[in-house]
């Protein structure tokens, strides 16, 4: 049986210590900031997450780039080459291009390797939610699936992670527009706090706005207790973009609720960092099937 | 005279009579103010409660009949929380009297009795020292005294003696009217109704001295008659004549004057025909597309005392554009009514989405009627209602309890900075009102409002001496601190605000009075005492209140 890859990309926002725990790579995306590009690192080698939100905070035009097809075709060659299958895991297609471009290239890559197979998986969702999308397509590899049973698996519950996440404003999002929204999120908002889900489209989409920060991350957590199966025995992932200090506190609200296996604290990567601004604190975990 | 039998009639003089005590005593039940803070004042609300029974009631023999309507009349005028405990009153009054031709010294006592209760019945948690206390102990003490030997004006002289011990005792009963050295507004304005009534019974009369005003509760439809009935227009329903006639000797003879050959001959030129004869009166109400012809043959027969006609195709366009605006009215699921005061406030909750935005507040409270004409322009299965003022809650339920063609729900809102809160978590697209409801009231929860305003009067209250016409502040209704510097007294209310530290949110409404450096002032000063806080400011250009800020 031929070696499977596992591959994702910038916006799944994975540590590289849970990369390596699961061998898992990834197709870096790019950051355009007022022109010049930088390579989206998600350990963040090639800038500072305080450097980036700076410029946000300033009103630079910051600007993401999709995994380009030069970057598509070095990483795919570079397993293929090996021998390998290649199973990738992108970023919504509501919310990044990339999952189409990788399909369109496939077909080249494989002829060029006849006998090989890329499967692009959407994984409706970014950042940990698209992570964890990833690492079960790595632990089913890693248990000796076969690249159809993976993909099968992946596909039937990739909708079972969920995403909540609350953020300081929706203007970041709606510049890039990365968010769906309705009438409720316009207008005067004072001290409103719009918490977003990945729905069923992979869409952030704006499901209630909350007064206060402090209301909005007991919010998250009781829309997190409706819906989490077997929370004892999950790794729940709080990621944040500029406000660590939330996030802690998003953990303690979580705790004083429930009990689970373990919090892991972790920084919005850059891509997703760029869409959604500071202050935005996301959640992911594995629960009933999303069905919104 | 002794009066031991009392009809429609009577009533309808006693009540007016009352009306016109009220009305010439109204300033002095308004200045029994607890609060020096501006506010709608208990005896114009108390007036313009009965005035709209008084006003708005048909002439009836049958006590049952009249004071039903009656009553109808006073709960569509109820404004204030006093206005709607009276109405209440009367309602309860119509329904002790319901189905009784005349009411005898006893079964007038027994009303007496139900009025009361029923007036208690409107108040959730009823306030003994107040109103309540007053209708009650006023009845309820003499009930035993009273029997047949009693007239109507030693009944009423006995209540008025007995409401006016219990008014006194007011304040030992509630302690912010102790502490404010008055006696209850509300029940003294009973009382001087009821002194209206003794005056009648007396002998004296009272001319009607109503003020001319505009009514509030006008028609919310305006038409212009030019489009309706104009040099191109047919006449197609005639006019609605309706005269009392004087007989005349010297042009019959009353006495044998047939007033059924005169409605055969009404029937000849007209419909819709109402005619009697009483003595050497008579009264008719026709409809006629040719009114000369029955002017003429009246004319005959004697002169006319009264006279009025009018073009019922204009009457019926009023009833007509009425039903079409509500037609017109896109349907909703859900159709939001807020009542505020305050340009920037107004507007604030049309862009919001608000239907129907009413004005009124602290100063004018909107009345039961007005919130139901409201009602009428909308199409909506249900209606949410935000009162924004704690005295004009009362009038909304009331107006909740009279409309039926949409569910109104109204959503206790005491302050403007309430209601705001309360209003901007309403989400548009929502069509599940349960749902909605839910995301409103989430709103409400935690907020505090502070006040500013300026001390109508010289004053201490909770150890807080006022002095005209400086600024001072509430807390929720409680008076916390006074300051020649409105921004100083504010500031003041907020560090007595609970956990101000920990509070997220502001929303300031800078209202009509105040400068822009006395806001900037404010603001700066805010942002250094709580920085985490995000402050929102809102130009509401309202009146009587410097700063209202909502925190939560």
């Amino acid at each position: 049986m031929r070696k499977i890859a596992i591959l994702t990309d910038s916006t799944s926002d994975l540590s590289k210590a849970l990369r390596e725990e699961y061998n898992i790579d990834y197709c870096p995306m790019a950051v355009s900031v007022d022109g010049e590009e930088y390579s989206a690192s998600l350990d963040y080698e090639t800038f500072t997450p305080s450097w980036i939100y700076g410029k946000m905070r300033e009103g630079s035009r910051v600007k993401t780039v999709q995994v380009t097809v030069e970057i598509f075709n070095k990483k795919f060659e570079e397993y293929l080459a090996q021998g390998m299958d290649i199973i990738y895991v992108a970023c919504s297609s509501a919310l990044s291009g990339s999952c189409n471009t990788g399909r369109i290239i496939a077909p080249e890559l494989i002829e060029k390797y006849p006998g090989s197979r890329i499967v692009c998986i959407d994984a409706l969702a970014s950042t940990m939610t698209e992570g964890l999308v990833a690492v079960l397509a790595a632990q089913l590899r890693n248990e000796g699936k076969t690249i159809d049973e993976i993909v099968d698996t992946v596909e039937a519950e990739k909708k079972n992670f969920h995403m909540i996440a609350a953020v300081e404003t929706l203007t970041y999002l709606k510049n890039a527009g990365r968010v769906s929204a309705g009438k409720a999120f316009f207008g005067n908002l004072l001290g409103m706090k719009p918490i977003l889900i990945s729905n069923l489209k992979g869409e952030n989409y704006a499901i209630k706005k909350v007064r206060g920060r402090k209301a909005s991350l007991e919010e998250m957590i009781s829309m997190m207790q409706s819906d989490i199966i077997d929370p004892e025995n999950q790794i729940i992932y709080i990621t944040h973009s500029d406000c660590e200090e939330d996030a802690k506190t998003l953990g303690a609200i979580l705790e004083s609720k429930m009990k689970v296996k373990g919090i892991v604290y972790g920084p919005i990567g850059p891509i997703v960092g760029s869409s959604v601004g500071p202050g935005a604190i996301s959640i992911a975990y594995k629960g009933q099937p999303v069905n919104i | 005279m002794e009066i031991k039998t009392i009809d429609g009639l009577l009533l309808k003089d006693l009540f007016a009579a009352g009306l016109a005590n009220l009305r010439a005593n109204e300033k002095i039940v308004n200045d029994l103010n607890v609060f020096p803070v501006p506010d709608g004042d208990t005896g114009s609300n108390m007036r313009m409660t009965i005035e709209n029974g008084v006003k708005n009631t048909a002439e009836s023999e049958n006590i049952g009949e009249f004071s039903a309507n009656f009553a109808k009349g006073v709960l569509m005028g109820a404004r204030g929380n006093s206005g709607v405990i009276l109405s209440q009153y009367f309602k309860g009054l119509s329904l002790a009297l319901k189905g009784k031709e005349t009411a005898d010294i006893l079964e007038f006592r027994d009303a007496l009795v139900e009025a009361y209760k029923t007036a208690y019945k409107a108040v959730v948690t009823p306030t003994e020292g107040t109103i309540l206390t007053v209708c009650r102990e006023a009845i309820e003490f003499i009930y035993d005294q009273i029997d047949d030997s009693y007239d109507l004006k030693s009944l009423i002289e006995a209540w008025i003696k007995r409401a006016t011990i219990s008014l006194e005792e007011t304040p030992e009963k509630l302690a912010v009217l102790k502490e404010a050295g008055v006696v209850d507004s509300g029940g003294a304005g009973l009382i001087y109704i009821f002194e209206g009534l003794l005056k009648y019974l007396g002998g004296e009369i009272f001319g009607d001295e109503a003020p001319a005003e505009v009514s509030h509760s006008a028609s919310s439809v305006k038409i212009d008659f030019k489009k309706i009935f104009n040099a191109d227009s047919i006449l197609t329903f005639g006019y609605c004549t309706e005269f009392i006639l004087q007989l005349q000797n010297c042009k019959c003879n009353p006495a044998e004057f047939d007033i059924n050959e005169f409605i055969a001959f009404l029937e000849t030129v007209g419909n819709s025909i109402v005619a009697f004869k009483d003595e050497d009166i008579v009264k008719v109400h026709v409809h006629t597309t040719k009114p000369y012809i029955i002017i003429e043959k009246a004319q005959q027969y004697g002169e006319f005392v009264t006279f009025k006609m009018e073009n019922m195709t204009i009457q019926n366009a009023q009833v007509e554009a009425e039903k079409q605006a509500k037609k017109a009215a896109v349907h909703k699921e859900i159709a939001y009514v807020a009542v505020c005061q305050g340009e920037g406030i107004i507007d604030l909750y049309k862009e919001l989405g608000c239907d129907i935005v009413l004005n009124g507040g602290q100063t004018m409270n909107t009345s039961t009627e007005e919130f139901v004409e409201a009602f009428k322009m909308l199409n909506a299965d249900h209606i949410i209602v935000f009162p924004n003022n704690k005295n004009i809650v009362m009038a909304a339920e009331q107006a909740k309890e009279i409309y039926k063609d949409s569910r109104i729900h109204v959503v206790k809102t005491g302050s403007i900075a309430e209601g705001y809160f309360a209003f901007s978590m309403m989400d548009p697209d929502e069509k599940d009102v349960d749902v909605q409801m839910e995301n409103i009231l989430a709103g409400i929860d935690s907020v505090t409002t502070i006040s500013t305003t300026h001390a109508t009067r010289d004053t201490t209250v909770n150890g807080i001496t006022c002095v005209n016409g400086q600024a001072i502040s509430l807390v929720g209704h409680d008076l916390v601190s006074s300051n020649p510097s409105t921004v100083l007294s504010t500031l003041e209310a907020m560090s007595k605000v609970e956990d101000i530290e920990s509070k997220e949110v502001i929303a300031l409404f800078k209202g009509q009075s105040v400068s822009e450096e006395e806001l900037e002032e404010l603001t700066a000063a805010i942002g250094e005492k709580y920085p985490s806080a995000e402050v929102g400011v809102i130009d509401g250009k309202q009146d009587v209140y410097d700063f209202i800020l909502g925190i939560c």
